[in-house]
């Protein structure tokens, strides 16, 4: 028997646990920190909002951090209405990078939350292929293009031996 | 040297700042209408013959076509939709008592945010183009991309179509591809339209009255002043006129942003366990279809090296026969 939680549960039982990775999805996803915290703020306005049941909180997780990227694709192209913004930061090429963060928040859109969510939150790249809604070999390819990026531009790198 | 470990670090460094908490946990949306609890009973027992009925199909195998007839989703689902419905009916009523009871024309702007996923991505394009055409709309900005390949192409477009129209071209976009997400939002600018009103009315009367005094004026520093606030008026009169304009134009032409994405099979965002079984059944048969080309790829790439493994174990087994027969 599967047991649902939606509403008034679902919200408290993400603010709970979630908060912290709708924080950080959203910051890899927006130019500055007052976005993201307005983004984050809208993803629990939406969860509020929807009706919809969830099995668990892995199915949560997954509904939340998809909520939060379509939230801040939303954002950037507000906020950037004549040129839409594929990076978050400009780097010029060739120009050392010293914070891995930003290393990471310069790749495009769909490098970067694979890069996120496979390094950081340990998914399988199917997984994340449901949450990005992508086929698994695509993100595969997005690991492997935005590790070899990742290696350009930092003094090191994340390959995985 | 920096490594994963390093961005797993910088990462964990990264937590919602208190203010943002105390925020989010203030949320609160009105409290919205309890489930009658008859409502409940049925969804949990319709959720239990919708389970037993697809237990059954799968294990047996010959109820399945018939389970699928009558159980399209489960029935929580089900259930749900008719509840949101008649909350928006509710909602809709409140609109109109409030309109009908204050004064009759109120300035409404309309807007939509539409994502839309399309297999035939450029018939979806033209038929925006046409319905655009057919309503008396128009495309105010419109941005096409084309990441990796020719099968993920992705378009975004703002259009502006006449407020009444807005319905009927959701509707007819919807015949076309599969929208995944609608955001509808209702803007009530009747206030700041009254304000614009009144103040365009008492600038016009600031403008005959120094009109009247410039008639009447005799000493020449009196007319250069009367017209340099003529000239003020004048000035704040024409933008305040353009707001109104824009105004006018945000209520008569409702603005639309279209998020299209070529994809090669729509995935219907099903929940139900049935709807859960049939999409990861579709994803399977999909994947396997998959994996057949890319072993006929495979064979067909590897021939070369197939014909050059059969001449040498060809000639080995030859070589082989004849030994043994000395």
């Amino acid at each position: 028997m599967t047991i649902f939680i939606k509403g008034k549960d679902a919200f408290s039982f993400a603010f709970k646990q979630f908060t912290d990775t709708v924080y950080r999805v959203a910051l890899h996803n927006t130019a500055n920190f007052s976005d993201a915290e307005d983004v984050t703020q809208e993803a629990f306005i939406r969860l509020l909002e929807t009706n919809k049941p969830f099995r668990d909180g892995e199915h949560l997780k997954a509904w939340l951090i998809r909520v939060t990227i379509n939230l801040c694709r939303d954002k950037m192209k507000k906020s950037s209405r004549e040129t839409l913004v594929e990076n978050v930061v400009e780097y010029k090429s060739g120009e050392d990078k010293t914070d891995v963060l930003e290393a990471v928040k310069s790749l495009p859109e769909n490098y970067r939350n694979a890069v996120y969510l496979h390094y950081y939150e340990g998914y399988t790249a199917k997984e994340i292929g449901r949450i990005l809604d992508a086929k698994e070999n695509t993100v595969l390819s997005w690991l492997r293009r935005g590790r070899e990026a990742l290696r350009k531009e930092l003094d090191g790198g994340f390959d995985d031996e | 040297m920096m490594n994963k470990n390093d961005y797993i670090n910088a990462v964990d460094n990264i937590t919602a700042p208190k203010e943002l908490l105390e925020k989010i946990e203030a949320l609160d949306l009105p409290e919205k209408k309890k489930r009658p609890v008859w409502k409940t009973v049925t969804a949990v027992a319709a959720c239990f013959v919708a389970a037993v009925i697809a237990f059954s199909g799968i294990v047996g195998g010959s109820l399945r076509a018939e389970s699928e007839n009558m159980m399209p989703g489960n029935g929580y689902d089900m259930l749900a939709d008719s509840d949101d419905k008649e909350m928006t009916n509710e909602s809709q009523n409140v609109i109109v008592d409030t309109s009908s009871t204050a004064t009759a024309d109120r300035k409404i702007v309309k807007t939509a945010s539409l994502s839309i996923k399309t297999k035939s991505y450029d018939v979806f394009l033209s038929a925006v183009g046409q319905k655009l055409e057919q309503y008396g709309g128009y495309i105010e900005q419109s941005q096409e991309y084309n990441y990796d390949n020719a099968s993920n192409r992705s378009a975004e477009m703002r259009v502006k179509i006449p407020a009444d129209k807005l319905e009927a071209f959701i509707e007819e976009l919807a015949k076309v591809g599969t929208i995944t997400s609608k955001v509808i939002g209702r803007d009530d600018i009747t206030d700041s339209y009254i304000d614009v009103e009144s103040r365009i009315k008492a600038l016009e009367t600031e403008e005959e009255t120094l009109l009247g005094l410039l008639k009447k004026a005799e000493s020449l520093s009196d007319v250069i002043e009367l017209q340099q606030r003529l000239s003020a008026v004048r000035s704040d009169l024409e933008s305040i006129k353009a707001r109104k304009r824009s105004y006018d134009s945000m209520v008569a032409y409702s603005g639309v942003t279209l998020d299209i994405r070529e994809v090669e099979r729509v995935v219907e965002d099903d929940d139900s366990f049935l709807g859960e079984v049939k999409e990861k059944l579709m994803n399977n048969l999909y994947e396997l279809g998959d994996f057949f080309r890319e072993l006929a790829i495979n064979l067909i790439a590897a021939l070369p090296y197939i014909v050059i493994i059969g001449v040498v174990a060809t000639a080995v087994i030859v070589i082989v026969k004849k030994v043994r027969r000395r």
